[in-house]
């Protein structure tokens, strides 16, 4: 076989190969989604202390037992561990005055939504689980001292965050 | 005498030259085969950011998220694309948590890239003109490209979207590989 054939064959041989590779192509296209965690916090009910009179005692909200407690809905994933942490106590003002008063805070919390089923946290920040459905309950009370209390309404932020473990 | 001889051998070879050029063109003349066809990714599927337990997400026929393809080739073809996807998006890392998912296409082959001209494929392949041609009965098939004929060349488009259900799934990075194939028919 002469060069020249050698070179007409090799180029056929090119050709031939650079053609299928035009007529049939794959392709990639790449899905993407970036999901973070899912974790809510639901106030179900405020702290009521009702209305108190200026005295010698302390005014004590016990978050098991009584109906002015506030109630607090976690909602996440399903039997997740988590971490609470909250104010322990902060300084409350009053409105018209600018007078404060220091509220201490106790926290309980169950998996369920029975109050008196809930358990009184003793850390802070607590761990808990969440239940089969993703939820958790906090109920929140406070202590505070009659004494020398300024008559008007006050007011101040309780924090709670939660994170999972 | 001896003169004659020489010039013989020299026209001999002159003639065997000439014939082994006349194969060599016969062989290069049989190679007019196809056209071409190119396809460029113009942006992947994106469900960007959502929130764990979230459920059923999607990316509508238009929706920013969607991933397009242009395919470039004979406008007096039609092509062939299917589409093959996993059924899940997979978490980068050391999870078996993963995303069902369900995936759509619709092309565009009237010479734009609009989503207004989208005609959306039923299943996992479509057929269809690289160039949208008059409907009405078939017309003569197309010339074979050759030295003395060049085809034009379209760009159709090809849109990707569709659902995925998100449940209480581990945070992170979720990816899958999605493959389109394109041939002429």
């Amino acid at each position: 076989m002469n060069m020249l054939l050698r070179i007409s064959l090799l180029i056929l041989l090119l050709t031939t190969a650079n053609f299928g590779q035009i007529g049939n192509s794959e392709f990639k296209l790449q899905v993407s989604a970036t999901v973070v965690d899912y974790l809510e916090m639901i106030t179900l009910a405020d702290i009521d202390v009702g209305t108190v009179i200026p005295s010698d005692d302390m005014l004590r909200l016990d978050p098991r037992t009584d109906q002015g407690a506030g109630l607090i809905k976690i909602v996440g994933r399903v039997n997740a561990s988590i971490q609470i942490s909250y104010s322990g106590q902060i300084e409350m003002v009053n409105l018209a005055s600018s007078t404060s008063m220091t509220v201490s805070y106790s926290v309980s919390g169950n998996e369920s939504s029975e109050q008196s089923l809930s358990e009184l946290f003793t850390t802070n920040p607590e761990t808990v689980t969440l239940n089969s459905n993703g939820e958790y309950y906090l109920w929140i009370g406070c202590a505070f001292s009659l004494l020398d209390l300024v008559p008007g309404q006050y007011d101040g932020d309780f924090v709670v965050e939660v994170d999972y473990n | 005498m001896i003169r004659n001889q020489i010039v013989k051998v020299m026209t001999l070879l002159i003639v065997w030259f000439f014939q082994t050029s006349v194969q060599a063109q016969t062989i290069q003349f049989s190679v007019h085969v196809a056209s071409s066809l190119n396809a460029t990714k113009d942006q992947d599927m994106n469900f960007d950011t959502v929130l764990a337990g979230n459920g059923l997400t999607t990316i509508n026929l238009g929706d920013a998220g969607m991933g397009v393809f242009a395919i470039t080739g004979n406008q007096e073809l039609d092509v062939i694309v299917t589409m093959t996807a996993p059924a899940n998006l997979t978490r980068t890392g050391a999870s078996a948590d993963v995303i069902p998912f369900t995936l759509e296409f619709a092309y565009a082959n009237r010479g734009a890239n609009d989503i207004n001209q989208a005609v959306v494929a039923s299943g996992n392949t479509v057929r269809f003109q690289m160039r949208q041609r008059a409907s009405g009965p078939a017309g003569a098939p197309p010339t074979p490209p050759s030295s003395a004929h060049a085809p034009t060349e379209v760009t159709a488009y090809i849109y990707i979207y569709g659902s995925m259900n998100v449940g209480m799934i581990d945070a992170g990075s979720y990816t899958g590989n999605v493959d389109l194939s394109v041939t002429y028919d």
